[in-house]
């Protein structure tokens, strides 16, 4: 499963890890997190994320 | 005692001014001899009130006590025909401090420093030539060690070429003399961040490494608490004992007098932090300070121990500015060649007719094409070689920002070169063709100036084609030159050969292979040295757009093996992604002597290929369509003019348009929208478009612009940031769309009218805040009242598809529509244009799910109350200045400024064709942006930030007035509505809990030159430069306000949950949060001007809008909580 990076402000999905708190189990890969998942730090939607 | 004994037991005490105490003396013209101003004449006039001087130091508790000797050298004191007294003055000076030394030397031992100032020419300029600052420096060291100096102190310093003469000078006469003194250097970096001459910190560091001296520093220019900067970047990188001696802050001009009013105490805390805090050994004072200053000083610092230093060790080489490290990444570091008369015909030319100022055009376009350094050879057969070097080296030294690589046979010409160089160069090169004797000889140029070598695998044998010998020649050269000379390994650089390939020779069949290994084998057997590379030989016979393939790969084969450097044309290397299956092949193949055939074989391969898009020439088999096509695609202006007016012949000039350029430009949106293809080059390409219009303009006829469909473009109100809006600008108005761009923080009403004016076809409203997305929608419903409903593009970082196609798109009876990229706008208009835009009817309606996801209700976040509340370094603001750019630098998120701002996406490549990209295009043109903006200014770093005494009332944050304990003025914050209804006034103690908390406020900008030439570029149409540049200034300020965070945190003492370095700070691995108005935690902008209140930054030149937000458009603001469960959440 590979990690994504939020294009606005560096944080990095990673699918071991997932976000469990917004809606992401781990194990979650990012192509499964929820469409209106956001990044949990500055909450720019999943469009803005680009694969590592 | 010796001095270096001395020195490794604890902090070293210096003295303060001379000059200052001389003022005070007052002397008569009897006195000066006449001579007024040279206070070296004092020490025969005057002796025993000089003494005085010394004495009252010593008293005052100085170790050591530096000579009446600062501008004792023959150049200076010729000014007072004084020459002939050089070295009597510096022995007398130093036999007079030797004696005041002796009368204090029972209850600790004291040192005698002999000064030695930078004179009044700087050489690196041309003002004097090294060997007369050699000789005028000699005299005076011969002085001092008559007069039994225990160290001499090169001080003052403000060019590295004069540090090296003086340093060459003292060693001179300490081996005349036979003796064995200690020398230490302090320099004075100006308020501008560098030396007089303009080399930054970092290339003295680098360029004195190989001299043998105890101890560097920083001294005189300003006062302790501007010099932080630089006492860390020292005692990062500096590999021995750090001093300091400030002066007593800037001078100020009270009654036409300039007088130093630095507070002795404060004095002396900084330079108390800086031993305990940073590792300085030596402290002590400059211009201003007294007796009294190294006094409470001493009582200061006497008990103190240096904090534990683990400099960095980095093998390096430099420019007269800059340092560049040797370890390039990626690898290699890129020696440019073509300033090379056996290279290149066009550089032989020049030189041949003295055109001095082209040889440093090729120069600097090397520099531009992303060499790291620079090959320089003039040698030619009936000319001077010496004076040719003279002319192009002093030149190139001055205007072209790169390390320079002397390569030469010749010992003399070596040496005169390195005569002209301040930095650290590279001599080019060492070989033993000649017997062990002339690579001695070699060695020791290299050594007296400090050069590094690059070492040729060749003996009185010849050049070595086996492995074995490959190493074995390296070994014999690394034992000459590190153990008889003590050269460092890394500034060994071996060269393993290469042969060509393409000669058909039985013999050098495995030559590629040999070079490999023996590259691998000298890395493995010789720990520490580097290995470089002339790369183009490997292909030399070969046909040109056959040799730019095979050297590209034999470059990378041999990054792979351990290659450091490599001597190359920058420009044609190609990043492997760029070759196809096939070409890679038959290169690697030839390397590897793969196949009985494999010669003739690659050359048929590459003969076969054709339209070779490295060699321009081959293009004429396209017809002229796919040539004007092409060139939109790739983004190439050159030879668009004559391929347009071409076309004209056959074709109307919207016929073009039409049917060439707007197609050509949807290939660009197609390849930009499978991923194929970044933002960048979209722009590239849309500056050609944009071009090729301004050609075909004078032959239209008054377009007829009501036929044209049209949009009217704004940042809605309230929002400052244009450059989303201006990519569509660009991208529309290119496409053949008619764009009415309003501008920034635009009234709806504004927009209405001029869409009822032009009678626009569609709104495009764009913004960046969150509280944006709010007006957009706000805007939307002011339409529906004034029953204008054309179809809306909304863009924006704030904004997500949901948002719109839920919350704004109902709004109206047409379509709204979520850009998420200026693709996607274009992709609307065109369906405007076709009558195929739809209204999404039903807008499927999803369950958004709470963005906090509600903390399970029973367990609410409990706010700690048992936190230590740090100490404050100070009460209220302070302006920081003198941030080095490359320090901002260091924290910038590469990969948000790179796919974030600068839109180079991975998106559908592989991982290893976007590392290309990003290795081969990205990071050459921030590297060449980065040193722009150095050279000409264009980001200015700077920042207020400061302290303030605060605590919490239910959702208001209380600031008090540090003085007086009244309050200033209150923060308001909002609570969330949901679980676990934080607000920020949560983490601060509240008020009525009798401990008063403390809160820090920062505002960091890279200034109004930033915001300039961001508008100059778009307004020049050069559309990849502007977003370059645009994305390179936010992020720095960006980066600016992590730093200044970060200083905070250090200032706090509460950097013990720090990451490891920007990549964790980005997600706030650090004690406590940085929270800036307008985002989720704190929304309301309004807020800000409070923190313009308390820290009045009209100081660093930033204002306030109408509408809350910062000028220049490139500034942060913050306030920092240092409570560690502060972090960001969404109210
Ligand atoms: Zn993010």
């Amino acid at each position: 499963m590979e990690k994504w990076i939020c294009t606005n402000c560096g944080y990095i999905y990673d699918p071991e890890i997932g976000d469990p708190e917004n809606g992401a189990p781990a194990k979650t890969p990012f192509e499964d997190v929820p469409k209106d998942w956001v990044c949990p730090v500055c909450y720019v939607g999943k469009d803005l994320f680009d694969p590592l | 005692m010796t001095f270096k004994e001395r020195l490794n037991q604890g902090v070293v005490l210096f003295d303060g001014a001379m000059g200052t105490q001389i003022h005070e003396l007052n002397p008569t013209m009897e006195e000066w001899d006449h001579k007024e101003g040279c206070s070296e004449i004092l020490n025969l006039t005057i002796p025993e009130k000089i003494k005085n001087i010394h004495k009252a130091y010593l008293h005052a508790g100085a170790d050591v006590i530096e000579t009446n000797t600062f501008g004792a050298n023959q150049i200076v004191l010729d000014e007072y025909g004084l020459k002939n007294k050089v070295r009597e003055i510096n022995r007398v000076a130093a036999e007079l401090a030797q004696s005041a030394a002796s009368e204090f030397s029972s209850s600790k031992p004291r040192f005698v420093a002999g000064s030695i100032g930078p004179g009044t020419k700087l050489a690196s300029l041309g003002q004097i030539s090294f060997d007369a600052l050699h000789r005028s420096y000699f005299e005076q060291a011969m002085g001092l060690i008559d007069g039994k100096v225990d160290l001499f102190l090169v001080e003052t310093c403000q060019d590295p070429l004069q540090i090296k003469a003086a340093l060459i000078a003292i060693m001179d006469a300490q081996v005349q003399q036979q003796v064995s003194i200690p020398m230490a250097v302090t320099v004075t970096v100006e308020t501008t961040g560098t030396l007089l001459v303009g080399s930054e910190l970092q290339v003295i560091i680098t360029a004195l490494k190989p001299y043998p001296i105890v101890a560097l520093g920083i001294n005189c220019a300003t006062g302790p608490d501007k010099m932080h900067p630089y006492i860390s970047q020292l005692c990062e990188y500096f590999d021995g004992p750090v001093m300091v001696q400030p002066n007593a802050g800037l001078p100020q001009n009270l009654n036409g007098q300039l007088t130093y009013t630095f507070d002795k105490n404060i004095f002396a805390d900084i330079l108390a932090s800086f031993i305990e805090k940073d590792g300085v050994s030596i402290v002590g004072g400059c211009c201003g300070t007294t007796p009294e200053f190294i006094n409470t000083v001493h009582h200061r610092v006497a008990k103190l121990s240096p904090a534990k230093r683990t400099p960095q060790k980095q093998a390096a080489i430099t420019s007269l500015y800059t340092s560049v490290l040797m370890d390039q990444d990626p690898a290699p570091f890129f020696v440019g060649e073509r300033t090379n008369t056996n290279g290149s015909r066009a550089f032989k030319e020049l030189l041949l007719e003295n055109q001095w100022d082209k040889v440093v055009d090729i120069a600097r376009e090397q520099m531009e094409t992303g060499a790291h350094g620079l090959d320089l050879c003039v040698a030619f057969a009936g000319r001077d070689e010496i004076s040719d070097m003279a002319e192009a080296a002093t030149r190139i030294i001055k205007n072209v920002n790169l390390p320079l690589f002397f390569d030469s046979t010749q010992l003399d010409v070596m040496e005169h070169s390195l005569k002209l160089y301040g930095g650290k160069a590279v001599i080019n090169s060492i070989n033993l063709e000649n017997g062990e004797e002339r690579a001695h000889e070699i060695c020791r140029i290299a050594k007296r100036y400090g050069a590094a070598l690059v070492a040729l695998t060749i003996d009185e044998k010849g050049m070595a084609l086996e492995v074995d010998r490959k190493i074995s020649i390296a070994k014999r050269i690394y034992d000459i030159a590190v153990n008889n000379h003590g050269i460092a390994p890394e500034d060994l650089i071996f060269d393993a050969l290469t042969f060509t390939l393409g000669s058909g020779d039985e013999s050098l069949k495995t030559a590629g292979i040999n070079t490999l290994e023996g590259i691998r084998g000298i890395k493995e057997n010789i720990p520490g040295v580097k290995t470089i590379l002339g790369l183009s030989n490997i292909s030399f016979g070969l046909k040109a757009s056959s040799r730019v393939f095979l050297n590209s790969v034999f470059l990378a084969e041999a990054v792979k093996s351990g290659l450091d450097m490599a001597i190359v044309d920058v420009k044609k290397i190609l990043p492997l992604y760029k070759l196809d299956e096939k070409d890679l092949q038959f290169c690697l193949d030839l390397i590897y002597n793969r196949g009985d055939n494999i010669l003739f074989d690659f050359i048929n391969h590459f003969d076969a290929k054709s339209g070779d898009f490295v060699q321009e020439e081959n293009k004429e088999e396209l017809s002229l369509e796919e040539k004007i096509r092409k060139n939109i695609v790739q983004g190439k202006r050159t030879g668009m003019n004559d391929l347009l007016l071409e076309a004209l012949k056959t074709r109307s000039p919207l016929g073009i348009i039409n049917e060439l350029l707007i197609p050509a430009m949807k290939i660009v949106g197609e390849l930009f929208g499978s991923g194929k293809m970044q933002l960048p080059f979209v722009l590239q390409s849309a500056e050609v478009m944009k071009s090729s219009v301004d050609i075909l303009e004078p032959y239209m006829e008054k377009t007829d612009e009501e036929s044209q469909t049209s949009i009217v473009l704004a940042t809605v109100r309230g929002d400052v940031h244009d450059i989303g809006k201006n990519l569509v600008d660009i991208i529309l108005s290119n496409n053949g769309f008619k764009v009415h761009n309003l501008g920034i923080k635009c009234e709806i009403d504004t927009i209405l009218d001029k869409v009822e004016e032009v009678k626009a076809h569609a709104i495009g409203m764009s913004g960046l805040l969150v509280k944006s997305s709010v007006i957009m929608k706000e805007n939307l419903e002011e339409m529906k009242r004034r029953n204008i409903e054309i179809p809306v593009l909304l863009g924006g970082a704030a904004l997500t598809k949901n948002y719109v196609d839920e919350t704004c798109a109902p709004v109206l009876n047409s379509p709204v529509i979520y850009c998420m990229d200026a693709f996607k706008g274009l992709e609307a208009m065109n369906a405007i244009k076709d009558g195929t835009l739809k209204l999404a009817k039903d807008p499927v309606k999803t369950k958004t799910k709470p963005l906090i996801a509600p903390v399970k209700d029973e367990a609410p976040i409990i706010i700690s109350r048992n936190i230590d509340i740090p100490q404050v370094p100070f009460w209220g603001s302070r302006v920081l200045e003198n941030i080095s750019l490359d320090e901002v630098f260091e924290y910038i998120t590469e990969e948000v400024l790179f796919r974030g701002r600068w839109g180079y996406r991975r998106g559908a490549a592989t991982k290893d064709e976007y590392d290309d990209l990003i290795n081969n295009t990205v990071r050459p043109e921030y590297e060449k942006l980065k040193i722009r903006c150095k050279n000409q200014g264009l980001l200015q770093p700077k920042a207020v930030y400061g302290y303030w005494p605060c605590n919490s009332e239910n959702n208001d944050v209380i600031i008090f007035k540090p003085e007086t304990n009244k309050e200033i003025l209150r923060f308001n914050f909002p609570r969330q509505n949901i679980a676990p209804h934080l607000c920020i006034s949560d983490f601060f103690y509240p008020v009525d809990s009798g401990k008063r908390d403390i809160i820090a406020f920062q505002l960091a900008t890279v200034g109004e030159k930033a915001s300039e030439t961001s508008q100059e570029l778009y307004k020049s149409n050069v559309y990849k430069d502007y977003l370059l540049f645009h994305g390179l200034s936010v992020e720095a300020a960006e980066a600016l306000a992590e730093l200044n965070h970060l200083i905070i945190r250090k200032e706090l003492n509460i950097i013990e949950e720090d990451g490891k370095g920007i990549s964790d700070f980005v997600v706030q691995k650090y004690r406590g949060s940085r929270y800036s108005f307008g985002y989720p935690a704190c929304p309301d902008l309004k807020e800000n001007r409070k923190i313009f209140d308390l820290l009045e930054p009209e100081r660093i030149g930033v204002r306030i809008s109408d509408e809350d937000q910062m000028i220049p458009e490139q500034t942060t603001s913050a306030f920092v909580v240092h409570h560690p469960q502060a972090k960001y959440f969404r109210v």
